[in-house]
């Protein structure tokens, strides 16, 4: 059986690159998604830590947390920049052995994190729980990554740079930004560091990275996703330029400072959780920019979404974006964050975004490009993402769903006084009344998991297809 | 301070933005459509291309 890569003289495109993220994007969303339902188990049946350090808890977390966010969601922003900064300035990456450097980089790091967290070491920093070598090496890799990037971005062949790349460009700068700064820290062992921040500082650094990351790895670099691949699969150009020039600059002045709602009503002094309370309301206006704006590309093609289950997940997709940014500045207002603040609505409102959004765009961005990297009239079955789809929505409104009634029963329940001001509930108490929310997360969960597993298994089939069923059109696509 | 010159520049750019013409955005706007069949390389460039 030949190959289009054997039979084709080398692509101007570096798609090797994108096809390996784009492989271990979807191998990392399996396992980071697992472990996300054993964790949601082990809520449910808290024996499943079996009494084992390495499986309790608090260390299996930041492995499924990590994985969603750098390993799988990561991976789809490196696989889908790299081939979008490609496409639409008309030039090769500037370095194949760089590339590769950032690929298997990336995947070390990633392997060094999932091994780290359960021997428990780590820096208890969320989402930052790397320790000082892994952050060091991360850093390395970056700083290729970005020089990878812009590079390519500087020898485009086309004057313009598209929205797409400016968004891409931002995640990367901001990105690196606030990782460096988050991981200032004294080394006292070859795995063990102490940040160089102290007390409330160190709470306001560590937020400020916290919602960095939500902010420009999963909003701004996501949406750069989305300014390509939704026009791409309606067929249709972006509904207005302009707004998305004013909706990035926007966004980008923007997000930097919403941080502190993560910490209202704790030792930060007032005013920074007043200002990052105002900051996250404005925020609404240049979120639903791209949100708005994405959805209105649709404007005379939503008849496609009767047939184009792609679509469908590329739509759907912006509709958790628009009510994930809508929920998130209004939990972010003093009042309402004293009801929900520690309670699981947070873990709702993470995941309306992490799956609703992330998690479905990069689906269809992968179902949209794996035909196109690997040769392929289309993918192997039409039924099957159909299927996922319905699973993946499912598995997603299951899920935040029952975290929005348990958060709103634990928030009530915890403030609760009897007339003597003494508590109506003792903590134990709220967490019995969480436990039947507990068991629809973890079935919502495991429907969502579910479905990549079928995503896996369609993708596998079209990439194993012989040479022979290789569409002649996308062999031009992938030889030119 | 430092919000007041952020939200002048966001203004600034915001008011570039609006006031840009109205073809070379449509441009911009049909770039990833643009990019199926990519210019073929120079006989110069493709050996940097392929290296």
């Amino acid at each position: 059986m030949i190959s289009p890569e054997d039979a084709l003289p080398t692509p101007i495109y570096n798609y090797t690159v994108v096809r390996q993220f784009t492989l271990m994007t979807l191998l990392w969303g399996i396992l980071g998604m697992s472990m996300g339902v054993f964790i949601a188990a082990q809520l449910v049946w808290p024996e499943l830590n079996f009494g084992l350090p390495w499986l309790s808890f608090g260390r299996i977390r930041p492995i499924h947390t990590n994985l969603v966010i750098f390993a799988f969601g990561g991976g789809a922003l490196f696989a889908t920049s790299f081939y979008v900064v490609q496409r639409t300035s008309k030039a090769r990456l500037i370095s194949d052995s760089l590339a590769s450097f950032v690929f298997w980089g990336w995947q070390a790091a990633m392997v060094a994190m999932v091994v780290s967290y359960p021997l428990g070491y780590t820096t208890s920093k969320e989402y930052a729980e790397m320790e000082w070598p892994i952050a060091l090496w991360v850093t390395i890799v970056w700083v290729a990554y970005a020089y990878l990037f812009f590079g390519t971005i500087a020898a485009r062949k086309i004057r313009h740079i598209y929205v797409g790349n400016w968004f891409y460009g931002a995640f990367i700068v901001v990105t690196a930004m606030v990782h460096v700064i988050n991981h200032l820290a004294l080394p006292v062992t070859a795995l063990k560091s102490y940040p160089l921040y102290s007390g409330a500082t160190d709470a306001m650094i560590q937020w400020w990275y916290g919602h960095s990351v939500v902010g420009f790895i999963l909003s701004v670099g996501f949406l750069g996703m989305m300014y390509y691949f939704v026009p791409k699969q309606a067929g249709r150009p972006i509904y207005s330029y302009r707004l998305s020039i004013v909706h990035f600059w926007a966004i980008i002045a923007l997000y930097i400072w919403a941080g502190p709602h993560h910490l209202h009503y704790t030792a930060l002094p007032d005013w920074a959780q007043t200002l990052g309370m105002v900051m996250s309301v404005i925020l609404l206006a240049p979120s639903w920019g791209g949100m708005i704006n994405g959805m209105m590309t649709l404007s005379g093609a939503w008849h496609k979404l009767r047939s184009d289950p792609i679509l469908r997940f590329l739509v759907v997709s912006l509709a958790f974006y628009g009510m994930s940014t809508f929920e998130g500045p209004m939990m972010a207002i003093k009042t309402v964050n004293s009801l929900s603040h520690y309670t699981d609505w947070t873990i709702g409102h993470v995941h309306a975004g992490a799956l609703g959004w992330v998690a479905m765009i990069s689906i269809g961005t992968l179902y949209h490009m794996v035909p196109r990297l690997w040769g392929r009239e289309r993918l192997h079955s039409i039924g099957l993402i159909n299927a996922h789809f319905w699973l993946a929505t499912i598995g997603t409104v299951l899920y935040i769903a029952a975290m929005w009634v348990n958060g709103i029963t634990q928030g009530l329940m915890w403030r609760a006084v009897n007339e003597d001001g003494t508590l109506t509930y003792s903590f134990v108490e709220a967490l019995e009344a969480s436990h039947f929310g507990y068991v629809v997360r973890l079935a919502g969960g495991a429907v969502f998991a579910s479905g990549m597993l079928l995503m896996a298994w369609n993708c596998w089939r079209t990439i194993r297809t012989g040479a022979a069923e290789v569409h002649p059109a996308h062999l031009k696509e992938y030889a030119s | 301070m430092i919000y007041f010159a952020l939200s002048l520049l966001v203004t600034w750019i915001s008011v570039r933005a609006l006031s840009l013409p109205a073809d070379e955005l449509q441009q911009a706007a049909l770039l990833p459509f643009a990019d199926e069949i990519p210019e073929e390389p120079k006989p110069a460039e493709s050996g940097a291309l392929n290296a």
